[in-house]
């Protein structure tokens, strides 16, 4: 793939001379001349930053060769380096904390005491609050734990009952390998219909637990055998 | 038996049948064109067409496969502790891609993952891995002549997004 658009830069180079000449023939001055910076232009960039020239697969290849913490200053080379590494995801933390609240307050809170809890060096911390989950910040961090592994997976869950915010914060655990899970469901509305979504994303992630802490604090007033079903599908610790 | 490669510019490379088959692309071609090491006749009367390798790049595969020719088919060790794949590129190995400038190991690179010459691929791989490792962003950029196309905003926002892993 990366020859396919080497002969292609090539090929479009030797376009542009041979139209560079015919236009010089046709005393078309202007237009030959046009013709010729274009062209040198393009090998002056092949020249000048020959990794442009490999293409985003290949790129990926390379940083795949990086540790996490290695990759993290590729992030601000340049948007294309940031899109590449981005898309990788297999990304490897201690610790990935994530909490979904719909008070402000509580969310600050949880936020510095799961600081405090985990170690920020190797951890990953994401708050975040209903409204957030239709911006940018959950494709962000789709990206950024897809394929990722981590020792410990802490999710807290407050006041959520919104079956589509549900599938979407419960997309964020389908590709993320663990071996530790601490879940913690709590509020006073009835959280059923988002634990049901949850399991079902940990269930097919194949994960090897070690262990399974399940905290449920909340009402569950429908698909209670459903969603003691889904729990008991988790595999084995 | 030797076998006949064609480069993009006109070139050709007799080598030997088991340097040919350590390229996977080369190996199907020669299947497809039913020559066999058996059949002298047909290794004779073709030649393989590799329109997307230079001359001076074919050389320099070449060169590597020569060193490598008989070389056990060696598994990827999973040598980090969270499974990741690593490779340890040898001395003669980081000896032969030292020289290069990096324009000619793009080349190479990009030779090796056409040609599909996995040992070759990861070597360059790896080198260029290495050379990023340790580095700061504007230290990669500069390396790579690369124009960093963020704002300072956008560079904000990330460094914020990043701050769990940096030192």
């Amino acid at each position: 793939s990366f020859y396919r658009r080497d002969v292609g830069l090539i090929n479009n180079e030797l376009g542009l001379r041979k139209e560079c000449c015919r236009l010089f023939f046709s005393r078309n001055l202007v237009g030959a001349i046009k013709s010729l910076m274009s062209s040198s232009l393009t090998t002056l960039l092949s020249f000048q930053c020959p990794i442009s020239i490999l293409p985003d697969e290949l790129l990926a290849m390379i940083f795949e060769n990086l540790s996490t913490r290695e990759r993290a200053p590729l992030g601000l080379v340049s948007k294309r380096f940031r899109s590449v590494d981005l898309g990788i995801g297999k990304r490897e933390f201690g610790c990935v904390v994530l909490g979904f609240w719909q008070n402000q307050e509580k969310m600050i809170r949880a936020l510095f005491s799961s600081l405090e809890e985990g170690n920020p060096k190797d951890g990953y911390h994401f708050i975040t609050s209903p409204h957030e989950y239709h911006t940018d910040v959950y494709p962000h961090m789709l990206k950024l734990l897809q394929n990722s592994t981590t020792d410990l997976l802490f999710v807290r869950v407050e006041g959520i009952h919104d079956s589509g915010e549900a599938s979407v914060i419960s997309s964020l655990f389908k590709s993320i390998r663990f071996k530790n899970l601490e879940v913690s469901f709590k509020g006073s509305d009835d959280m059923s219909k988002f634990g049901l979504s949850f399991f079902t994303s940990i269930k097919n992630c194949q994960n090897r637990f070690d262990e399974i802490h399940l905290f449920w604090d909340c009402e569950c007033r429908q698909n209670i055998h459903t969603l003691r079903q889904a729990f008991l599908q988790l595999p084995k610790t | 038996p030797n076998v006949k490669l064609v480069t993009s510019d006109n070139e050709e490379f007799v080598v030997d049948f088991r340097i040919a088959k350590m390229s996977v692309t080369v190996s199907r071609l020669m299947e497809a064109m039913n020559m066999s090491e058996t059949d002298d006749a047909s290794l004779l009367s073709n030649s393989i067409p590799l329109p997307n390798v230079t001359k001076a790049v074919m050389a320099r595969v070449i060169e590597w496969c020569e060193k490598h020719k008989n070389d056990e088919p060696k598994e990827e060790k999973e040598n980090d502790k969270r499974g990741r794949t690593t490779h340890v590129v040898s001395d003669w190995d980081k000896e032969f891609l030292k020289n290069d400038e990096f324009g000619r190991l793009c080349q190479l690179m990009g030779a090796a993952n056409y040609l599909e010459i996995k040992g070759l691929f990861n070597d360059i791989s790896q080198t260029i891995a290495n050379m990023i490792h340790g580095k700061k962003s504007d230290e990669i950029a500069e390396m790579f002549n690369i124009h960093c196309d963020l704002t300072e905003a956008e560079k904000k926002e990330i460094r914020k997004k990043t701050a769990w892993c940096e030192d």
